[in-house]
């Protein structure tokens, strides 16, 4: 029979488990043996609690300890070492220091030998009985015999705290050292820890490497303090800093060639060291980040350093010094740096651009050049570069960015558009991102109310936008674009126009000629939004321009008028018939009338004629919908209404063609209330023109009344229209109108034509009290 | 109550914007009612007055892209019936016979038009007649001279102060003038 095997459980503990354990382990061993020292030292034992001591350091020879868990381990035992410390001030024990300092050599190892060593010496530098300067030289010799990474880095930390107050500074006495020596002894500090620190990278297997550069992050101030406690010296002024720190500081950056390291204590130079520092060996810093290790992120450090300098200099502008020429400095150091780093991601290499323009903009805001050099070091560099590159998110952001912010920062489009290299940065973006940056551009003239009067500015303007403009080889299908937002940007563009202005009437047209040219590569999509302002610009140019020539501001002989309303309306109807030519038949229709009443204004009738000419054929050619007829019909009505023109033969000519049309529209009741509407032709009455008919206004009318009265269920509204027409000719005293005429129809109207429900009855009831009101001699009507 | 009467802007045909000084006036929470006379042209400036307010009216002036406005609209404002019609319709433009036909055709107590770009506000046979003129001053070949305006009505019972907002050199100037409703 075989015996059933006792298994054993054996427990195995996690990673960090067995961490907890050996610390829990340490500390404890750690506790006791403190509490053992504070006994003695109470009891004056001083040699046991030096014992003690010894053996609290002793756990400090661990292995078995994360760097994160001996760092917990070591600041237990540094409280300990604090009150052995106090109690060796404070205390009468008796002994002289260097006794002491004699003692706490025996001790059996190494480290704490070495910690009891610093502890004694740090009292005997407070006790003043031995120079500083020896002391700490003595001290920091020592630590050599410490080479393990993590011991060492704690030893020499232990180091740099206890003796932080008692370096030589100013205002030391002379035998205790200068502040050279503190300078030395801190610098040698930092070399060692440093060398240290690195070290720890090449111990783990390359499969640890991850975790062994976290261990090594957590414990960087160990390294930084020693930076720290440099700038701390009141007698490190700019120029020792210059001359004595900054190139020891440097060497050990660059020599350690440690991509951790050097990151890290860079960042930590420019956070510890004041600004006004950093201005006077800015050169030697950035010649420092182009020998750094390839790894290593510049693109932050210098950033950040260009941040930091860029706000000191516009806060304390007093304080930079004229002949540093901060920008400069950057520029030429950031330009060499990113040749010499051929790996650099392009999306850091924009990001230190995005900083230098914003460093320009911010110290130096009316200087363009700079500003233009940014952008042309930026553009030389991208078209060396791929165009998957340059589309990457990232990227694209920051090319944008770099065109946005002289927009943001000048607010005038004209300065911007003066950086020669603004508009070749802009073509190397793909088509979606040049559009948003053109849409920027016409945004930020707009909202700036920004005036353009040069020719050569619009044609600039114009053709930096060129994107919104024209269509480009890049060009997304129409299906594929939103009709909408399109519609909106082209709104945009057409709005720029209104900025185009100039005093001299010559440049003026110019401008709007410039404009034409480019507004009319646009293609159909785009002239029915750009082109009307056009038009519009140029009634408004002529009739300003003809105001000017009646009231003497600007003396011209007839002949040279008329060839420039000659000059003008070429470019009127031309830049109309583009539109009618792609088929916006009421709107070119509109425009036509609009350039009619125009050119009547002015005084130039044989245009006025031509105009109507133009406009009326459209009428009958293109506009076939017959609502759209009764719309454009009205409108031609009002406007002929409306005219100063003095030819009546040209007048009674359109006035004829005008009721024609009206006797053939579609329905009856059109045809009624817009003849109703022609008799207004017969009857003008401006300051300008007196233009009076009253036959034909009467015919017009009963010619109306016929029509609506031979349709079958032709409701009230009609004829409640003629009534009022009617009344119109009788409040003006015309005499057109008969007031027999005036009972007659109102009697029909009651008669035969009134039903309940209709919707013209408040009309009627209201058009019947307004006449009671009225009291016309002749009418009476219940 | 608070109303707007705006029209006659014509963005982009022949301005670039409603002024910043007009903006800085045409607060969102203090108005309740846009009653347009049309021309915007845009979709644009219809999208402006949809943030002022949500009670907007407009009516199509002879220029509007978005042609589906109508010629004419009847709001109830309070004790009021407010009439709107761009204008162009009118024969002769302006025309106070004419106008007032069109305030009986619609059976109003206040006729807001536009198109003439004139800004003016009169009282005849007991009725309100109301045009807001250009709110950009725009280009009209009606008019010469033309000075950006808008009106606001404030409507408290049965009657209405109208303000008048004009725009000259840089400076909005303010005017006022008080309408009882005729029984």
């Amino acid at each position: 029979m075989m015996k059933k095997k006792n298994t054993t459980v054996v427990q195995t503990l996690s990673p960090d488990e067995e961490q907890a354990k050996f610390f829990e382990e340490a500390k404890n061993n750690v506790m006791i043996q403190g509490h053992h020292m504070k006994l003695s030292l109470d009891n004056s034992k001083l040699m046991d609690a030096l014992k003690y001591a010894s053996n609290i350091i002793n756990e400090l020879r661990t292995s078995l300890l994360s760097p994160k868990s001996y760092y917990a381990l070591y600041l237990v035992a540094f409280d300990y070492l604090q009150y052995l410390n106090t109690y060796l001030y404070e205390e009468k024990h008796g002994k002289r220091m260097i006794e002491l300092y004699e003692v706490v050599q025996h001790a059996g190892n190494v480290l704490p030998r070495l910690y009891l060593l610093i502890t004694v010496g740090s009292v005997y530098i407070k006790t003043k009985q031995a120079p500083a300067k020896d002391v700490l030289k003595d001290l920091i010799e020592m630590c050599r015999g410490v080479q393990h990474p993590t011991r060492g880095l704690f030893l020499r930390h232990y180091l740099s705290e206890v003796t932080k107050d008692k370096l030589p500074d100013v205002d030391s006495p002379a035998e205790a050292g200068t502040v050279m020596d503190s300078i030395d002894f801190i610098i040698q500090n930092f070399t060692e820890t440093n060398k240290l620190w690195v070290r720890m990278q090449h111990q783990a297997p390359t499969k640890d490497k991850e975790r062994r550069e976290n261990e090594r992050l957590e414990l960087r101030l160990l390294v930084g303090k020693n930076l720290s406690r440099l700038a701390q010296l009141d007698g490190v002024n700019q120029e020792t800093y210059s001359e004595v720190v900054l190139p020891k500081v440097v060497e050990q950056i660059i020599n350690c060639k440690d991509k951790i390291a050097q990151e890290y204590l860079m960042e930590i130079l420019i956070q510890v060291f004041p600004d006004e520092f950093h201005l006077a060996t800015l050169d030697d810093i950035l010649q420092t980040c182009a020998q750094l290790q390839s790894g290593v992120n510049v693109k932050a450090i210098i950033a950040s350093l260009i941040d930091r300098l860029a706000n000191f200099a516009t806060r304390n502008a007093e304080l930079v010094p004229s002949d540093i020429k901060i920008f400069d400095i950057f520029f030429n150091n950031v330009r060499e740096i990113i040749k010499a780093r051929p790996n650099m991601e392009l999306q850091d290499i924009l990001g230190l651009h995005v900083s230098l323009l914003n460093l320009t903009l911010k110290c130096y805001p009316t200087n363009k050049d700079n500003a233009n050099e940014v952008l042309g070091l930026c553009q030389s560099i991208i078209s060396t570069k791929s165009k998957e590159d340059i589309n990457k998110p990232t990227c694209v952001k920051q090319i944008i960015q770099l065109l946005q912010i002289p927009l943001d920062v000048f607010k005038n489009v004209l300065v911007v558009l003066s950086l020669t290299n603004y508009q070749p940065l802009i073509s190397c973006l793909s088509y979606n991102n040049r559009k948003k940056v053109s849409l920027d551009i016409v945004n930020s003239t707009i909202q700036n109310s920004t005036i353009i009067e040069e020719p050569e500015a619009v044609s600039n303007l114009l053709e930096t936008i060129s994107t919104l403009i024209k269509d480009e080889e890049d060009q997304p299908s129409m299906d594929d674009i939103d009709k909408e937002d399109f519609q909106e940007e082209q709104n945009k563009v057409a709005s720029l126009i209104h900025l185009f202005d100039s005093e001299d009437p010559e440049k003026l047209f110019k401008i709007y000629i410039i404009a034409r040219g480019h507004f009319g590569t646009g293609g159909q999509h785009r002239i029915r939004h750009t082109l009307v302002p056009l038009v519009f610009c140029s009634l408004r140019f002529i009739r300003n321009f003809k105001q000017q020539v009646d009231t003497g501001v600007i003396t011209l002989d007839q002949n040279k008028w008329n060839t420039i309303g000659g000059k003008i309306y070429t470019f009127v109807s031309e830049t109309i018939k583009a539109l009618a030519d792609i088929k916006l038949a009421d709107l070119s229709f509109r425009l036509y009338l609009q350039a009619l009443q125009t050119f009547d204004q002015c005084g130039l009738v044989g245009k006025v004629k031509e105009l109507a000419i133009k406009a009326l054929l459209i009428f009958q050619e293109d506009i076939a919908d017959f609502k759209s007829q009764v719309s454009a019909l009205q409108l031609l009505i009002a406007t002929l209404n409306s005219l100063n023109i003095p030819d009546e033969e040209i007048y009674e000519s359109l006035a004829a063609q005008t009721i024609k049309q009206a006797s053939r529209l579609l329905l009856a009741p059109d045809q009624a209330k817009l003849i109703a509407t022609c008799s207004h032709l017969f009857w003008v009455d401006h300051p300008d023109r007196q233009y009076q008919n009253p036959e034909s206004v009467l015919q017009a009318l009963k010619k109306a009344l016929s029509i609506i009265s031979n349709e079958t269920n032709p409701g009230l509204s009609v004829f409640v229209d003629i009534l009022n027409e009617c009344l119109f000719y009788c409040d003006k005293n015309t005499g057109a109108v008969p007031v027999q005429f005036i009972s007659d129809l109102v009697e029909l109207i009651r008669t035969t034509h009134v039903k309940d429900a209709d919707p013209a009855l408040s009309y009627l009831q209201n058009t019947i009290s307004y006449i009671q009101s009225q009291n016309y001699p002749g009418i009476s009507i219940n | 109550m608070f109303i707007i009467a705006i029209g006659d802007i014509h963005v982009p045909h022949r301005s670039h914007g409603i002024p910043p000084e007009f903006k800085k006036l045409l607060v969102p929470e203090k108005i309740q009612h846009i009653l347009s006379t049309g021309n915007l042209v845009s979709k644009e400036i219809h999208d402006y007055f949809k943030v002022l307010t949500c009670d907007v009216h407009i009516v199509k002036g002879d220029l509007d892209e978005n042609t589906s406005y109508p010629d004419t609209k009847v709001v109830n404002i309070g004790q009021f019936k407010f009439g709107l019609c761009h204008g162009h319709q009118i024969v002769p433009w302006g025309d106070k016979s004419s106008l007032a036909a069109l305030q009986r055709q619609l059976d109003v107590d206040v006729l807001i038009t536009g198109h003439t770009h004139k800004l003016e506000v009169f009282e005849a046979n007991g009725k309100l007649f109301v045009n807001p003129g250009s709110a950009t001053g725009a280009f009209s070949n009606i008019s010469n001279d033309v000075i950006p305006s808008f009106v606001l009505m404030d409507v408290q019972s049965n009657n209405i102060t109208v303000y008048i907002y004009k725009l000259i050199d840089g400076q909005v100037k303010v005017e006022k003038i008080d309408h009882v409703k005729q029984q």
